[in-house]
């Protein structure tokens, strides 16, 4: 069982007697509409897990390192120990657009948001370093928004799939965000059909979908400490 | 290798199966690359590339980039070796993505390798053309000396060509700037990430220009083609036209006359389906100024 | 905790003030943010830009601007029916100009003036982020201004111009700005307009009567009745 790092969330999870928990190693596909918290939940996962020291290779398509760690501070989530520790692995494909010379590090690469290849390159490269470490780490990709931007929406596709059976061999515990209505409705069902498990955002409600039958949906906010679960009913 | 009781060992032993799976695995292709070296030897091309091709995928699921882009490039010289330019590019391309991600040494060889075969491709499609296209310039025409060159003259008429390109003339204005080579080669990267693709193509055009008037004309070649190849993955037929003048325009003032009537035969073909009248102007006073009056 | 900057608007920055904070919680649009601005035609949205623009202007924070719609001549004239002067700024090079909506030649000789075409984004991005250069290397804060995103969208391949959107809003945080953007709502495809409001920070919407603020950087959702006056727009009271 992993600990989702939302408040709530694990022991509703468990509360219907069918899962444990947030399900480990298995890949989750968060979406909804713009601004609804799927972001917030990629933050809180990743840092629930590194403050328990488990590793976790982010790959982020939206926003570049610096405003990803200005977004975590946001909510007083501080990222320094666990990157001077080695924890955290962080992919960076958008920040070359901003026109900033950046530097790599053994934990901080850089790739291109037009490039899968290139990207599917660097996520083998950060697997390899994480898996070292533990092969219980967390993997998030935030978010398919960007990249569907930039490529064909096969190619996209073509790139999750390999990245989810990938990360999910070594061990992973998968989270992937995604707009709803950005890609078109078939790519989207496939989308919805290539993950284990589907959170869905709307704002208030979230609703887990697991690939094992489980279906619950819980209120939930977002304060400044982060997504917190409410009243939940499981179906 | 039983399922021992306890997390901690569960985990280990997980990991190292995994890792001895892994190893199979990379042996499996490693062998495989050895059974088809043997059949491409034995002349058993298809069998051979069936083996790579398997080899390739191996090397993919597991992540081995380095290996991957060392077999792209064998199948690209087996197909080249088989006369299959095509299908050579195609996997030498790959190989070069590949080898550009990890920057390996490798990148430069298929990088050489990638120029040569497109320069091949060029080559038989020009002589396929060749029989269709009217003879819009004399036959013997007149040599370009070195010395006769004017360079600024012939600058001006294509300068005057680059005009009609529209929206994307614009960025001819570029050249005003301090360092404009610079300026249109940050242009030119930002119109590559954000896919503009006829921004690309017009800011080659326009690079290739300036190089030329620096009298850097083997540069402004490389920049011509690169835009005349862009042109036509957008099917853009007057971009086309504009690029094949540039090229011809280069290869005289490099001295390839013939090289050069070629592409401003071809150009000028276009340029008569184009049916615009600005465009064939333009032309026309740039076949003046390279044949002279 | 939120930075905020003064939006320029009457009304806004108490509409947008944390209530419960001990009076600290000073309202305004969050520092280093893009908002969208969106609605129908015709409900002030180019107000609230010139608002924006203008009020970072009598603070020192040089303004970046976009405009595509209306050309520099029409602009200073509405500032000037606002009683707004906007030729010191002009000449200061405090004001910084993109202009994608006159034709060529009408630069009025500033050196902050540039002229650009709809049609050529790439033209439009080249300059808009050098702009950006050359500002953030002489202060830390500026403003940015984009109306209207519509034309642009009208005038191109739509997924072009969301990546160059996204281009300008990564090289314009970058530069330590924050930026409005305005858009005509069901201008664009569907799936674009989830695009845009997926990539900015905050989502204001004016519909005629009421400011809605769907979306915003520490705060939930939030609304208030407003009027265009001819000193721009006035946010109304109580929330």
């Amino acid at each position: 069982m992993s600990e989702s790092g939302i408040p709530g969330l694990d022991e509703f999870l468990s509360s219907s007697g069918y899962i444990e928990g947030f399900p480990d190693n298995t890949t989750t596909l968060i979406y909804g509409p713009p601004k609804v918290g799927k972001s917030i939940f990629c933050y809180q996962f990743a840092y629930h897990g590194l403050s328990i020291k488990e590793p976790c290779l982010y790959v982020t398509a939206d926003d570049g390192m610096k405003q990803l760690q200005q977004n975590m501070i946001d909510f007083g989530w501080f990222l320094q120990s666990s990157i001077g520790e080695e924890l955290l692995y962080v992919i960076d494909s958008i920040s070359s657009l901003s026109g900033v010379p950046i530097e790599n590090t053994n934990t901080y690469t850089l790739s291109k948001i037009n490039d899968p290849t290139d990207l599917m390159v660097k996520v083998g490269l950060g697997t390899r370093f994480v898996f070292k470490k533990s092969n219980e780490f967390r993997a998030v990709f935030d978010s398919l928004t960007t990249p569907f931007a930039f490529n064909p929406e096969p190619m996209v596709i073509r790139f999750l799939k390999t990245y989810l059976r990938r990360l999910k061999e070594a061990g992973a515990t998968v989270i992937v965000t995604y707009t709803e209505g950005v890609a078109d409705e078939s790519t989207e069902k496939t989308l919805k059909s290539i993950v284990d498990n589907v959170i869905m955002l709307d704002g208030n409600y979230m609703t887990f979908k697991s690939s094992l039958g489980f279906i619950g949906t819980a209120e939930y906010k977002i304060t400044d400490q982060g997504l917190v679960l409410g009243k939940g009913e499981v179906l | 290798m039983g399922i021992f009781g306890g997390e901690k060992d569960y985990g280990t032993s997980l990991k190292e199966l995994l890792e001895q799976l892994w190893e199979y695995q990379e042996t499996e292709a490693n062998l495989m690359v050895e059974i088809a070296t043997l059949q491409y030897e034995n002349g058993d091309i298809d069998d051979a590339l069936g083996f790579l091709e398997k080899s390739v995928e191996i090397y993919h699921e597991l992540g081995f980039a380095e290996e991957e882009a060392t077999i792209l490039d064998l199948i690209g010289d087996v197909y080249s070796g088989n006369d299959d330019i095509s299908n050579a590019l195609d996997y030498y391309n790959k190989s070069l993505k590949l080898c550009l991600s990890l920057n390996m040494p490798l990148k430069a060889e298929v990088s050489d390798k990638i120029n040569k075969y497109e320069e091949l491709l060029q080559i038989t499609e020009d002589n396929e053309d060749r029989e269709k296209i009217d003879s819009y310039v004399e036959s013997d025409a007149s040599l370009v000396e070195e010395d006769s060159i004017d360079y600024v003259n012939i600058g001006k008429k294509l300068d005057d060509i680059i005009r009609l390109l529209d929206e994307s003339a614009v960025y001819s204005t570029y050249q005003e700037f301090k360092n404009p080579m610079a300026q249109l080669e940050e242009a030119y990267e930002m119109a590559h990430s954000i896919g503009d693709e006829n921004g690309e193509a017009a800011l080659l055009l326009i690079m290739g220009d300036v190089s030329l008037k620096d009298e850097k004309t083997k540069k402004s070649l490389e920049f011509f083609k690169r835009s005349l190849n862009s042109y036509r993955n957008i099917g853009d037929k007057k971009g086309q036209a504009i690029s094949k003048l540039m090229i011809g325009t280069a290869y005289f003032l490099l001295g390839e006359t013939e090289e050069g009537s070629e592409y401003l035969r071809k150009s000028m073909d276009i340029i008569k389906h184009l049916k615009d009248v600005n465009i064939e102007k333009a032309a026309l006073a740039l076949l003046k100024s390279i044949y002279g009056d | 905790m939120i930075v905020r900057i003064a939006s320029g608007i009457t009304g806004f920055d108490s509409l947008t003030a944390a209530g419960d904070d001990l009076g600290l919680g000073l309202g305004g649009i969050p520092e280093n943010t893009v908002t969208l601005i969106y609605g129908p035609q015709e409900v002030g949205k180019s107000s609230f830009c010139y608002g924006f623009a203008y009020y970072g202007l009598t603070q020192d924070e040089p303004c970046l601007y976009l405009t595509t719609d209306m050309g520099i001549k029409e602009i200073s004239e509405n500032f000037k029916d606002m009683e707004l002067v906007l030729d010191e700024y002009l000449e200061n090079n405090m004001l910084y100009v993109v202009d994608a909506a006159s034709s060529d030649g009408e630069s009025n000789g500033y050196d902050w003036y540039q002229s650009a075409s709809v049609r050529n984004p790439t033209d439009i991005l080249v300059k808009v982020t050098s702009g950006a250069r050359s500002i953030s290397q002489k202060t830390p804060r500026l403003r940015g201004v984009i109306d209207s995103l519509t034309t642009v969208l009208e005038s191109n391949n739509e997924m072009l111009i969301v990546r160059v959107l996204k281009t300008y809003i990564l090289r314009l945080k970058e530069a330590g700005g924050t930026a409005v953007i305005t858009y005509t709502e069901g201008s664009a495809d569907p799936r674009t307009e989830i695009l845009i409001k997926s990539m900015v920070d905050n989502i204001i919407k004016l519909d005629g009567e009421k400011i809605i603020i769907e979306a915003m950087k520490g705060m939930g959702r939030k609304e208030a009745p407003y009027q265009i006056t001819g000193s721009g727009i006035v946010i109304n009271g109580s929330r």
